[in-house]
C-alpha cells in the first residue's frame, strides 16, 4: 500500500517536472530563434547610396571598367535593377531569387529586397593578396581637457575567408561568421582592374560557377 | 486521468504563450526605424560632421528585445560597407549601457558588423550628457595602396565637457558616397529627440556646410520618429505624436 502511494507519487512529479521544463523552455527556444533573426543596428542604405537606376547597356556605356553579367544563374533568378555611380567607377547588378535568402543590409531602407547581388569597382591595384596581411589595430586616443589621457590599440580581425579560384585567377570567399554577423557569403576577386563581388547565400561551387560563366 | 490532468495544469500555469514575446514586452513592432537629414548633393564625399544635441533617449524594452536607440553622423560606402559614430542608449547584442548615454562606433567590413562601445573604452569615464553639445566627424583618411584598403578616422568631440575619443585605421571598403546624420531605434515605443546642427560634407580635404539636403523616415509609412527640418544643415528629431513632431 505504502509501496503504491510512492510510486504515485514518484510519477506524479516526473510528470510535473516534464511539464514545468515544457513550459519554460518552449518560450525560449522561441527567443532564441527570434534572436538568430536580429535585426541590428546599422545605417539604412538609401537606394540613391548605388548611384542612378540604368539598363544594363547604359551600365555598360557609361562604366569606366568592363561590367560583366553572369551567363549561368541558378534557376529563377531574374535581373531585378542595375545601377551605376555618378562617375562611373562602380556599378551594382541586382537579382531576385524566391528560392534564396534576402540580402538583409537593406533593411529598413528603400533599396529593393534582392537575393543575389553583383558589385563591380574600379580598383587599379589589386586588393587580394594583401587580404593575407591583416589589418591594422584600431587606434583609440582618449583626450580630456586637451591632453591625451589614454591610447590603447584594438585588434581589428578580418572576417573569415578563404582562397579559391576563378578562372585561373585567386579570389576570395567571405563565409557567413556569426562573431562578425555575417550570414551571407561574398565571392570576390580582381581582374583587368576591376573588383568583381558576388553575394548570395548559396554555396561555394554555385557561386564559383557564377563568376566564372560571368562575360 | 489524473496525470494527464497534472500535466494539463502545470503547464498551463507555467507556460508564457508566445504572443507575449511577439507583442515585445509591449515595446511595439521589432523593427528598425530610421529617421535621417540626408546629404543629397551629387558626387562622391569624404566625410560627414554634425553637431549633435541628444534632448532624450528611452529605450523600450530589454537586452533579449534588442532595444535601443541612437543618433549618429554616418558615411556609407559603395561596397554597402558603412561606419556609423554618435550617441547610443539601449541593449543589443551584449551591448548595454543601463540608463547613461555612451558613445557608439558601428561600422561594417565585408558584410560584418563591428560594435565598439567608447564609453567602455575610457573605462566608463567618459560619456555624453542630456544636451551636451558634442561634435562628431567621420572621414576617409587614406588609402594603404600597399594593402589595398581604404581607413577612416572618428572623432567625437563633446564640446561642453570638454574631452575627445579618436579612433583611427578604421576598415571599410571603398570611399564614402553618401554623409548622413540618423536617429534609429528598435522597437516601435523606443523614444529619442535630438537635434543635428552645423552638418557638413567633405570633399577631399575641405569641409563645407550641407546646402541641399532632404530628410527621410524609413520606413517610409508608420514610422514613429519624424524629423523638422531647419535648414539645410540642421534638423531636429522626434516623435510623431500624430499632428505635430515633439522634438524636445
Amino acid at each position: 500500500m505504502i509501496r503504491n502511494h510512492a510510486k504515485k507519487i514518484v510519477i506524479s512529479s516526473t510528470i510535473f517536472l516534464l511539464a514545468l521544463t515544457l513550459a519554460i523552455s518552449l518560450p525560449m527556444l522561441h527567443s532564441e530563434h527570434e534572436m538568430a533573426n536580429e535585426i541590428y543596428p546599422s545605417v539604412s542604405l538609401p537606394e540613391s547610396h548605388l548611384g542612378k537606376k540604368v539598363s544594363l547597356e547604359q551600365a555598360m556605356q557609361m562604366a569606366t571598367f568592363k561590367v560583366k553579367t553572369p551567363k549561368s544563374l541558378p534557376t529563377e533568378t531574374d535581373l531585378l535593377q542595375v545601377y551605376i555611380s555618378e562617375n562611373g567607377r562602380h556599378a551594382t547588378v541586382l537579382y531576385s531569387n524566391p528560392t534564396i535568402k534576402t540580402i538583409t543590409e537593406s533593411v529598413g531602407s528603400d533599396m529593393p529586397k534582392a537575393q543575389l547581388k553583383i558589385f563591380m569597382e574600379e580598383r587599379k591595384d589589386n586588393p587580394i593578396p594583401s587580404l593575407e596581411d591583416g589589418l591594422p589595430p584600431l587606434k583609440i586616443e582618449i583626450i580630456d581637457q586637451g591632453k591625451v589621457e589614454q591610447t590603447k590599440f584594438v585588434e581589428q580581425p578580418l572576417p573569415k575567408f578563404s582562397k579559391v579560384m576563378i578562372n585561373n585567377v585567386e579570389g576570395v570567399l567571405f563565409t557567413p561568421d556569426e562573431s562578425k554577423h555575417i550570414f551571407i557569403s561574398t565571392l570576390s576577386w580582381w581582374e583587368d582592374g576591376t573588383l568583381y563581388s558576388i553575394t548570395a547565400d548559396l554555396p561555394e561551387p554555385e557561386l564559383i560557377q557564377i563568376a566564372e560563366s560571368m562575360e | 486521468m489524473i496525470y494527464v490532468t497534472i500535466f494539463v495544469v502545470t503547464f498551463s500555469l507555467f507556460y508564457v504563450p508566445n504572443i507575449v514575446m511577439a507583442t515585445h514586452d509591449g515595446c511595439g513592432t521589432h523593427t528598425r526605424y530610421n529617421t535621417e537629414g540626408l546629404q543629397t548633393e551629387s558626387g562622391d564625399r569624404n566625410g560627414a560632421e554634425g553637431i549633435l544635441k541628444i534632448k532624450n533617449i528611452t529605450p523600450c524594452g530589454t537586452t533579449t528585445n534588442q532595444s535601443y536607440g541612437h543618433h549618429t553622423v554616418a558615411m556609407t560606402m559603395p561596397s554597402s560597407d558603412f561606419i556609423e559614430a554618435g550617441i547610443y542608449k539601449g541593449y543589443a547584442q551584449g551591448f548595454a549601457t543601463g540608463n547613461n548615454l555612451h558613445y557608439v562606433l558601428i561600422y561594417d567590413n565585408e558584410g560584418g558588423y563591428s560594435f565598439r562601445d567608447l564609453t567602455s573604452e575610457s573605462s566608463g569615464t567618459k560619456k555624453p550628457n542630456v544636451n551636451d553639445q558634442v561634435k562628431v566627424t567621420v572621414f576617409w583618411d587614406y588609402y594603404a595602396w600597399w594593402l589595398g584598403k581604404d581607413f577612416y578616422k572618428v572623432i567625437i568631440n563633446n564640446i561642453t565637457q570638454n574631452h575627445q575619443i579618436t579612433v583611427s585605421d578604421i576598415w571599410s571598403h571603398g570611399t564614402g558616397i553618401d554623409p548622413l546624420t540618423q536617429v534609429e531605434i528598435l522597437n516601435q515605443n523606443t523614444v529619442v529627440k535630438s537635434e543635428a546642427a552645423t552638418l557638413k560634407d567633405r570633399t577631399t580635404t575641405t569641409w563645407d556646410a550641407w546646402t541641399s539636403s532632404a530628410g527621410f523616415d524609413r520606413p517610409s509609412s508608420g514610422n514613429p520618429l519624424c524629423f523638422i527640418k531647419d535648414a539645410s544643415d540642421k534638423y531636429r528629431f522626434g516623435v510623431d505624436s500624430g499632428s505635430t513632431c515633439s522634438t524636445s
